[in-house]
């Protein structure tokens, strides 16, 4: 025998000897888990959430996966999570906290895409699958094999990633019902008759509509008869002017703003669109007496200035009130 | 004032019960009997029962004071009343029924009240897992009346339909053991929106809608099959209720829900209350409204939620240990 071939053999056998000690330390590890679990309290410790890592779903994703036998029992599943660990095996995402990237963004798929930057858009579908598989296809086996305890330590940081995702999902259901209470709550413009016409009309159109996701939109129609204007002195006089609105109202979503918190500088909207005002000025005419004068008004919360051309120009400004309720 | 869903930090059990209330106008500290009825039901296993309970109206109340629907209303009271097809009753149940019929015509209305119960059940998972049970452990149930019915309809479909929320059925583990309807309008509601036709607006994300008839909400798994969102679905009504559908002891077929896959219907006969005429049916009715205002809803009255709970004590108890 060649001192090349005996070389071979002993690289061989030190190999075998690698790969047996590989699984008795797995195995080892298994069955020291599945102890701790047996002594530990019958439910689910939740304070550990934050500590998990993405490096121990993988570690439990195996476990799990050889205590429901899942290669004998379930090769297509077995097959599937070794994929998918594979794709995330990159030893930099490993130390990644699942808190972390399940907090990132309830859509985390979408998410990963836009902004986030551990992942790519790859590794965030897989880890996304894994974990939907996790719960989908091991848990059940898992329970049925080791009990409902063990199961639920095996797959803590599974409920670690999801419970993340809902805690983040949570602050986004807060924030869309603030700014609803901002479109609609007390400290909201009132419509007027026109403007709940308009605005059921609008409910019909994209860009008024709510999303899919239940984010409101921003915007809000407007339709006023405005009799509370008053000219800029002109002449040492100042004018009553009574004039018509088209125009979107647009919500400011920011926090700190709208309503008595935000007050005159920060106000919840902010309005534009047209004018019409009658020939000539005065508090209660009618905008369209004689030879109607057009131009524009932009408002900052409830403070609005409009400016009419023609041959008798006015710049007006007024503070946005409800004369008669429904009415304008 | 922000909208707050209710928290129970503390769970003693894997157990947890929403409450889900319709038309009116609750606030939190109310239905104080419904609470005692429903843990007069449960019995010694309410202790260890986590009961929530979904207070919407403060949003309904902004939404009120902006949109004075006017016309369009009165075409869907109409619709009611020519369904009903009866002169006796017909202009009062559409009166009754007007209430719970105005979801339908504002959008952001029905996507404000659905965010808040999301929200709600969010809160509730997390308050269990939280006490240390996992989702998939959790034993939840809803017990729902009127309106609450509709909105629970919604809610459940639109969890089971977005990931975002972490409530789906196969992906999150997410499963109702009961979902009790308490003299639901899901489909006197889906009848009448389509009557109206293109008058209700984003029909898209109105899940009472949909399809060629009610369903109960399912997500479909990873690697193939269907995981149902409830386990068992409870339809219970009575023959004097006109928003569960029965019109003076008439099933109208329009207006009851019967969903595939529920558990045998419960129709409530509600001789106990004495009523016996159609005409004295109307009085009961219209006694319960108000001017702008929500009903007031007794126990003489064949839609109180507290007596369906009474009735069914027995049964809640074993569906819900």
């Amino acid at each position: 025998m060649s001192a090349r071939r005996v070389g071979a053999l002993r690289v061989g056998a030190l190999r075998r000897r690698a790969s047996y000690l590989r699984v008795a330390v797995v195995f080892a590890a298994q069955l020291a888990l599945v102890t701790s679990v047996a002594s530990a309290q019958a439910t689910l410790d939740s304070s550990q959430f934050r500590q998990y890592t993405l490096g121990t779903l993988l570690e439990r994703t195996r476990v799990g996966d050889s205590l429901a036998s899942l290669r004998s029992a379930a090769p297509p599943v077995h097959a599937k999570l070794g994929e998918l660990s594979a794709r995330l095996a990159r030893p930099e995402l490993a130390r990644l906290t699942l808190w972390q990237l399940g907090d990132e963004h309830a859509s985390f798929v979408t998410v990963a895409r836009r902004r986030f930057v551990a992942l790519s858009p790859f590794e965030a579908a897989s880890l996304d699958t894994l974990a939907a598989i996790l719960e989908e296809e091991l848990a059940a086996p898992l329970s049925d094999a080791v009990g409902n305890d063990s199961a639920d330590r095996v797959l803590a940081p599974l409920d670690a990633f999801n419970a993340a995702r809902r805690e983040r999902s949570m602050a986004d259901s807060h924030e869309k019902l603030r700014r609803f209470e901002r479109k609609y709550g007390p400290e909201a413009p009132v419509r007027n008759i026109a403007e709940v016409a308009l605005n059921y009309a609008a409910q019909f159109v994209p860009g008024f509509q709510p999303s899919g996701e239940g984010w409101p939109s921003r915007a809000e129609l407007i339709a006023s008869y405005v009799p509370t204007y008053l000219s800029l002195p002109r002449d040492g006089r100042a004018q009553a002017v009574t004039v018509a609105e088209a125009g979107v109202r647009l919500y400011l979503w920011r926090e700190g703003w709208g309503g008595a918190e935000g007050g005159v500088l920060r106000p919840g909207f902010i309005s534009l669109g047209v004018v019409a005002a009658g020939e000539r000025d005065g508090a209660l005419g009618a905008p369209w007496q004689g030879a109607s004068r057009f131009g524009a008004f932009v408002g900052w919360g409830n403070a609005k200035i409009a400016v009419i051309g023609g041959r008798n120009t006015r710049v007006l400004v007024t503070r946005q009130v409800h004369v008669l309720p429904f009415v304008f | 004032m922000p909208w707050l869903p209710h928290t129970i930090p503390d769970w003693q059990s894997e157990r947890a019960v929403l409450l889900v209330h319709g038309i009116g106008n609750a606030a939190p500290g109310d239905y104080v009997e419904l609470v005692a009825a429903v843990k007069a039901a449960l019995g010694p296993a309410a202790d260890r029962t986590a009961i929530y309970q979904l207070w919407y109206d403060q949003i309904n109340d902004w939404f009120a004071a902006k949109n004075q629907l006017g016309d369009v209303f009165t075409l869907a009271l109409s619709a009611v009343s020519d369904r009903i097809g009866d002169p006796e009753l017909g202009p009062t149940l559409a009166d009754v029924l007007g209430d719970i019929l105005w979801p339908v015509l504002v959008t952001d209305a029905r996507t404000a009240v659905r965010e808040a119960y999301l929200l709600q059940l969010k809160q509730m998972v997390q308050d269990g897992v939280n006490s240390g049970y996992p989702a998939r452990r959790q034993r939840l149930s809803i017990i729902c009346h009127s309106l609450g019915c509709f909105h629970t309809y919604e809610v459940l479909h639109h969890a089971a339909l977005y990931e975002s929320h972490g409530l789906q059925p196969a992906k999150h583990a997410v499963v109702f053991e009961n979902v009790i309807f308490m003299a639901s309008p899901v489909q006197l509601i889906r009848t009448v929106a389509n009557a109206l036709g293109p008058l209700v607006p984003n029909k898209r994300w109105l899940y009472t809608t949909q399809g060629d008839a009610l369903t109960i909400p399912s997500q479909a798994k990873t690697m193939g099959g269907v995981v149902r969102s409830v386990k068992r679905w409870v339809s219970i009504t009575g023959a004097l209720d006109p928003v569960g559908g029965y019109f003076f002891r008439h099933r109208a077929d329009w207006a009851y829900m019967q969903v595939d896959g529920q558990e045998p219907p419960i129709v409530d006969a509600q001789h106990a209350l004495n009523i016996t005429s159609k005409a004295q049916l109307a009085s009961t009715l219209r006694a319960s409204l108000r001017d702008r205002q929500p009903p007031v809803i007794t126990p003489s009255n064949p839609h109180s939620w507290e007596a369906y709970v009474a009735n069914h004590a027995t049964a809640l108890r074993s569906w819900l240990a």
